[in-house]
């Protein structure tokens, strides 16, 4: 099922994506690379090769925090879900380029001993209790080889292997292997450098990343401390007012067991289901129905809003949450239907 | 996000966040001052 959904494989606008994002990569090489050469004291021409390195590694770092800071925005707002949705080809283009500065770095500082490159890289610098002189290639090891799991895990055979939760679990690494980064850079670069640019740009890199993320966290954390009140007594949850749900989208509610339900509403139809979608539990209920799907925002599985089951062809299954009108409120049952069973809704204006 | 990812999200990030930034304090702070050598690599003067 899962393995021959093609959904988040290459269409032409991923391709169109892909492309400008190369053209921007190579003009911030080119860029790079041309005020390098300029800026440098005449007398002492800057080698291109430690340019390059440097170039492609400035370009990981600033690829990975866009990739870091998407995530959270398309929280905050909208407007960014389109970037969530080319988020995976951004992610495996910043391995790419991580693992060029990685290859031509050690080959070029390491590769003329009689050590194995690899083995030099890890031993030639023992000065560990030195801050000035710490051996941070270790830190840059230790991010590209998270990095490698998430991009070789990256593709959706692993995630349907692995399960959607695991796998999920699993990827978060990468803000570990962010960590990492920033110290790479700052015991690195940062210490053989005038500018204050660099540690400038290094701060409010992290910065930027650490309070968006511990931002919607906390955000999260609120929600989820509101479910603690939230009480079914006889099995039904109040959750709001049919006005309050938007035509072709969704409110989201909190249940007792902790996860959440997405109440739809489709002109005088409103149905609730899961707000895990099945492939990475993006949120269903910030998404929108198209064609009279439920449409995921973050890489646009869809989902029949009645029964939780993929449209032809594909076979995706979610749970659905029977929901009724009492009061001029809706109520959603706390117990979820078995995925893909067709749920109890509301008709508006239909005879009780 | 199911909830279980939503705490781990939060927990990483809070340990992750100042252990990165006491991190990146630490290698600012020790970033060697300018200084100018002769010839012979000897120190002439260090800036303040
Ligand atoms: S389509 Fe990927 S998480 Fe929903």
């Amino acid at each position: 099922m899962g393995h021959q959904y093609k959904a988040v494989q290459w269409n032409v606008a991923k391709i169109v994506y892909d492309l400008y994002c190369l053209a921007a990569l190579a003009a911030f090489i080119g860029i790079f690379m041309t005020v390098g050469l300029a800026a440098h004291p005449s007398g002492h021409r800057a080698d291109p090769v430690v340019l390059l390195i440097r170039a492609l590694g400035t370009a990981a770092f600033l690829m990975l925090t866009i990739v870091l800071a998407i995530g959270p925005l398309a929280r905050l707002s909208p407007r960014f879900n389109p970037m969530l949705y080319n988020r995976r080809h951004f992610g495996v283009m910043t391995f790419l380029v991580a693992a060029a500065h990685f290859g031509l770095a050690t080959f070029w500082y390491h590769a003329s001993g009689p050590l194995n490159p690899f083995v030099s890289l890890l031993v030639s610098n023992p000065l560990y209790q030195s801050a000035e002189g710490f051996p941070f290639e270790v830190f840059g090891l230790a991010a590209f080889a998270i990095l490698f799991v998430m991009a070789a895990t990256s593709h959706d055979y692993w995630l349907n292997n692995l399960s959607a939760p695991v796998w999920k679990a699993l990827h978060m690494l990468v803000y570990a292997a962010f960590g990492l980064l920033v110290l790479h850079v700052a015991y690195g670069a940062l210490m053989t450098e005038k500018s204050a640019i660099y540690p400038a740009l290094t701060v409010a890199a992290f910065a930027i990343v650490a309070a968006l993320h511990l931002w919607t966290g906390l955000r999260e954390r609120r929600r989820d401390a509101g479910m603690r009140g939230v009480s079914a007594s006889d099995g039904w949850i109040d959750v709001c007012a049919p006005a309050d749900i938007p035509d072709k989208r969704a409110v989201i509610a909190p249940l007792p067991s902790g996860e959440r339900v997405a109440i739809f509403r489709d002109g005088a139809k409103i149905c609730a289901m899961t707000n895990a979608c099945r492939h990475q539990n993006g949120p269903l209920g910030e998404g929108c129905i198209k064609d009279g799907a439920v449409t995921c925002p973050w890489h646009g599985w869809q989902y029949r809003p009645e029964d939780g089951v993929s449209p032809p062809p594909y076979t995706e299954k979610i749970a659905t949450y029977d929901t009724r009108l009492s009061a001029g409120r809706v109520f959603v049952k706390v117990r979820p239907n078995a995925p893909g069973q067709r749920s109890q809704f509301i008709m508006m204006g239909a005879a009780p | 996000m199911r909830r279980f990812h939503r705490r781990l999200h939060l927990w990483m990030w809070i340990a992750l966040a100042p252990l990165t930034a006491v991190g990146l304090a630490l290698a600012i702070a020790s970033v060697p001052k300018e200084q100018t050598n002769d010839l012979d690599g000897a120190l002439i003067s260090e800036a303040p």
